[in-house]
């Protein structure tokens, strides 16, 4: 019974871990997935763009657990087949109410066909819910805006091709048809109408859609056609050069031919058809390009995609815990080296994400927010790692799993705002300072983040260990004095590297900003700890709450920027930030106390 | 004499851990409470209420301690610390050196706090100058040519004191100060001309007082000055770009209020302003000026970029930001900073790091050498 219990675990565990490495691809794309595409100044696989737009729309980076590409292709290729796609994210049921619509009553994801015929009442209401200024807005008003934008951005795509589609506008065949034949319909128009036959006067009706065509399919986001020809470095969509080759009476350019292609084969599912004229497209753009782009690096980036590391170091650093705590249950040594080798086995997707983004970017680890979570859950991990090597009392995996776990839920949250990869704008345009300030700062937040787990382990042990507890607790406060003083050795030099990197481009070393006055915060709660320490104000239990305290204060420091309202990212979000982080201080408070006044009673 | 002096009482509290411990609290509640407070006040009020006052009052009548006045007592604290406490022994290096290089970053924070001035210089390009405009501050400034040559004199608008007159050695002219505004608003009234008693080029017919604004480079102030020799009225206000002049005694003088000026040690001239965009994106990737800078018939092109200023002695001349005006003149805009204490942060980071890796290393070491007696006794 033991050991079939043992086997059973062992292929659950095996189970979870090969479905986390295997992921689905149920249609081909994967030759489509390479195209280039220009999106915020980034060039990018349309893989990467794929997800940036669902995420945009839908607020996951997959649509019923298939990739983003799929949903896109579908889109681009066959609109008519996409609209019953949930892929509109409602937050507020008010909105649908308000247009009229019984779609549904909760937040949730609709379907193009669920709201498309009230369309013309979103829009009226959007736009005069735009001309109210933006703190004036309720919150049904702005989400009106945002899911008007959605729809926005959603025909943009589904129209992105429509050139290559047959329509009855055209007698069935499709705009670019019409397009190849521009030099006769030029004769035609050049003709006395009265003199015009029949066909003639058809086409010249032709003629007249496909002005209204060009003047409706302006302004196009898919940007995937190189042109330098004006000495500096643009991308155009599709349309901005169909429209240019009809307003030049120009036959269509040999980059449309090919997209034509694409379309016509995959809507004949064509699967060796649709990848060959790919692969013709990919190599027409290269050498258009110039080779501007780098096909090296976009492939990483497609590999990237679909490892999705980050996801996957959650999920075992998720198991390790889980592991850990039911090595205290049973077999406490098999699942203790489970859950080790899982800490382990989590920590290699997580350094491959690093070290692949960095080569795709050709950047330093950490550019924004969403990076320095990923970069602080790897050092709580690594940290953890360590401290279990040196020590060996289960603490550092506990640690080192539960924070790594933890902050990359947090950047999870992040990477929904969009592309993780954006460009950097002027200021921050230093590797030098982005690989030695940003680095060792959150470094520092890591350190005293592990240090602060490590003191709610220190509370939890003094109050429910019994046996060993001295030893025990003298080896937890060690580590936590250990790692205390590792962030703050971060912090500090990392805050002072800041300062000359402020110095550098602003001509002041500090001007007590809300970022800068967060990392001093930081700073002055570990000076306050130690020399309280030193001075005997406070004892090992006083230092492990301390320890906790300054888990807060490095929160604080890290979304400080946004709760105070300032800065960029504060649409919406923030609020919600703002009082889950008032939650947690409250709960962190509320334990503090607690235990404080339990275990000093108890003496 | 060390000893004794060690125990005497005030001695003991300057180097006492509690008083360093209180110290950093009361930092650390002024660093939260000012950071909160800028998203109400602007960072200007936060700075001038918190951080580099001694004292404040808090709801208007408690007396609380500035950081001026904390980071003061500190930086005492710290010196009896490493004095009494500490000691210049070997085996305390580490932690010496640390507090050293906490001692040189106050140091140098103070420096700067009372010596640095900071400015901004604005050019089109094509155009030199080797003046800079300060960023809140104000000036009046009267200029007569005589024979081609200019004759200045300024007066910084915060000497300015209502009812009282204007004393300009070089200028044989009676003029009184009749209002002097900080923030104010200028009008011109269609309806009315601007009457015989009154003067003013851009035909401005009253000034009002305004609240000033906690953030100074809101405030635009205004000025009405009297001139006894003509009896009427000069109206001045910050917002205009023409100077208005006025016939005193056969002479014309010119009268214009207008952002303090600061000499430069050197010339400073536009020659091209670049912006770089990334394709396809309105996101700046980076902008930068060459100019020529000419200083004792020294002449010399440099390029000033984001994180790449300009440094000359104490002078330190940054890119930036930019202006473009819809007829499409680029403006590229300096900020100037001099600071003869600039240098003491870098010094003590250096100082401070070194200090914690010894003092780390040292730990490791006693620990080690505890943990082997602690074995060997065992």
């Amino acid at each position: 019974m033991k050991f079939n219990l043992k086997i059973l675990i062992f292929i659950i565990a095996f189970t979870l871990v090969s479905s986390a490495l295997i992921s689905d691809s149920s249609i081909s794309l994967d030759e489509f997935k390479k195209i280039i595409i220009l999106e915020d100044g980034r060039k990018k696989p349309i893989d990467t763009f794929a997800q940036n737009i669902l995420k945009q729309l839908s607020g996951k980076g997959k649509l019923e657990r298939t990739p983003a590409i799929n949903w896109l292709a579908r889109l681009l290729f066959t609109p008519d087949k996409s609209y019953d796609d949930n892929v509109f994210l409602v937050n507020n049921p008010e909105v649908l109410s308000s247009i009229g619509s019984d779609a549904g009553k909760g937040r949730g994801r609709y379907s193009y066909r669920q709201l498309s015929d009230k369309i013309s009442k979103l829009r009226e209401l959007a736009i005069s819910a735009s001309r109210i200024e933006n703190s004036k807005r309720s919150i049904v008003e702005s989400e009106i805006i945002v899911l008007y934008n959605k729809i926005y951005v959603y025909h943009k795509l589904a129209g992105a091709f429509q050139f290559c589609f047959p329509s009855t506008d055209f007698e069935n065949n499709s705009f670019l048809n019409y397009l190849s034949k521009i030099k006769d319909i030029k004769a035609i128009k050049a003709k006395e109408i009265e003199s015009l036959s029949e066909s003639e006067r058809k086409i010249l009706h032709i003629s007249h859609k496909m002005d209204q065509w060009s003047g409706y399919y302006q302004d196009q986001q898919l940007d995937i056609l190189p042109n330098l020809s004006s000495g500096e470095e643009k991308w155009e969509s599709p349309w901005d050069s169909v429209n240019r080759s009809f307003k030049f009476d120009e036959p269509p350019a040999e980059s449309v031919l090919l997209i034509n292609n694409m379309v016509s084969s995959f809507r004949n599912r064509d699967q060796s058809g649709f990848d060959s004229n790919v692969k013709e497209f990919s190599n027409f753009v290269m050498q258009e390009s110039k080779h501007v782009a780098d096909s090296g690096r976009i492939n990483m980036e497609i590999m990237y995609n679909r490892i999705d590391p980050f996801y996957k170091s959650a999920f075992f650093y998720g198991f390790s815990l889980l592991f850990l705590l039911l090595s205290y249950i049973k077999f406490r040594k098999l699942f203790y080296y489970s859950s080790f080798f899982l800490l382990i086995l989590g920590l290699l997707p997580h350094s491959y994400g690093l070290i692949a983004r960095m080569i795709i970017r050709n950047r330093p680890p950490v550019t924004n927010l969403f990076e320095t979570f990923v970069f602080a859950a790897w050092i709580t991990a690594l940290l953890g790692l360590a401290l279990e090597l040196f020590k060996k009392k289960n603490i550092g995996i506990l640690t080192g799993s539960l924070s790594g776990l933890i902050l990359l839920i947090i950047s999870g949250r992040y990477a929904l705002e969009g592309d993780t990869m954006g460009m950097l704008v002027a200021v921050l345009d230093s590797n030098f300072w982005l690989a030695t300030h940003v680095i060792t700062i959150t470094i520092g937040y890591g350190g005293v983040v592990i240090s602060g787990v490590l003191g709610h382990l220190y509370i939890l042990q003094a109050m429910f260990k019994k046996d060993k507890r001295k030893e025990t607790l003298k080896d937890t406060y060690q580590s936590i004095y250990a790692t205390q003083a590792f962030g703050l050795i971060f912090t500090f030099v990392g805050t002072v590297l800041g300062g000359i990197w402020a110095d550098q481009s602003w001509g002041r070393f500090w001007g007590w900003d809300p970022k800068e006055n967060g990392a001093l915060l930081i700073i002055l709660w570990s000076a306050i700890m130690f020399h309280g320490k030193l001075g005997k104000m406070i004892k090992e239990l006083g230092f492990a709450i301390g320890s906790i305290i300054g888990i807060i204060t490095v929160v604080l420091a890290w979304f400080g920027v946004n709760l105070l309202g300032v800065g960029l990212h504060n649409y919406g979000f923030s609020s919600n930030v703002a009082s889950i982080l008032m939650i947690y201080i409250f709960i962190e408070l509320l334990f503090m106390a607690g235990s404080y006044i339990y275990l000093t009673s108890k003496k | 004499m060390l000893n004794d002096l060690k125990k005497q009482t005030i001695i003991k509290f300057s180097y006492s851990l509690k008083l360093t411990v209180a110290c950093l609290i009361l930092l650390a509640i002024l660093t939260t409470w000012g950071t909160i407070y800028q998203a109400d006040n602007g960072l200007y009020a936060a700075k001038a209420k918190f951080f580099t006052s001694w004292f404040f009052l808090a709801g208007g009548f408690i007396p609380l301690p500035g950081a001026a006045l904390v980071l003061s007592v500190l930086f005492l604290n710290l010196i009896s610390s490493m004095i009494f406490r500490i000691g210049l022994r070997l085996k305390n290096i580490g932690n010496l050196l640390t507090h050293l290089g906490i001692l040189i970053l106050l140091i140098g924070g103070f420096f700067t706090f009372l010596f640095s001035q900071e400015s901004v210089l604005m050019l089109k390009e094509g155009e030199k100058s080797s003046w800079s405009n300060s960023y809140h501050a104000w000036e009046l400034s009267v200029w007569k040519d005589v024979q081609g040559i200019r004759h200045f004199s300024s007066i910084s608008f915060n000497d300015l004191d209502k009812d009282e007159k204007i004393n300009f050695p070089d200028f044989p002219i009676s003029i009184r100060v009749k209002e002097a505004f900080r923030n104010a608003s200028a009008f011109r009234d269609r309806e009315r001309s601007v009457s015989a008693d009154m003067l003013n080029a851009s035909g401005i017919v009253s000034i009002d007082k305004k609240n000033t604004d906690p953030e100074p480079e809101a405030n635009i102030p205004g000025l009405v000055l009297f001139s006894e020799d003509l009896k009427k009225d000069i109206l001045l206000y910050g917002g205009e770009n023409i100077h208005t002049s006025a016939e005193i005694k056969g002479d014309i003088y010119n009268f214009l209020l207008r952002k303090l000026r600061k000499k430069l040690p050197l010339e400073l001239g536009l020659l091209d302003f670049r912006i770089k965009k990334y394709p396809g994106s309105e996101i700046v990737k980076s902008y930068e000026s060459t100019v020529e800078i000419r200083h004792d018939d020294l002449k010399r092109e440099v390029i000033i970029s984001m994180n790449k200023p300009l440094r000359y002695k104490e002078y330190t001349f940054f890119q930036s930001r930019y202006q473009i005006t819809p007829a499409g003149v680029e403006y590229s805009i300096f900020a100037i900073v001099k600071n003869s204490g600039r240098l003491l942060p870098y010094i003590s980071s250096i100082v401070v790091f070194i200090g914690m890796l010894i003092h780390f290393i040292i730990m490791l070491f006693r620990r080690k050498k505890e943990d082997s007696s602690l074995q060997k006794g065992n």
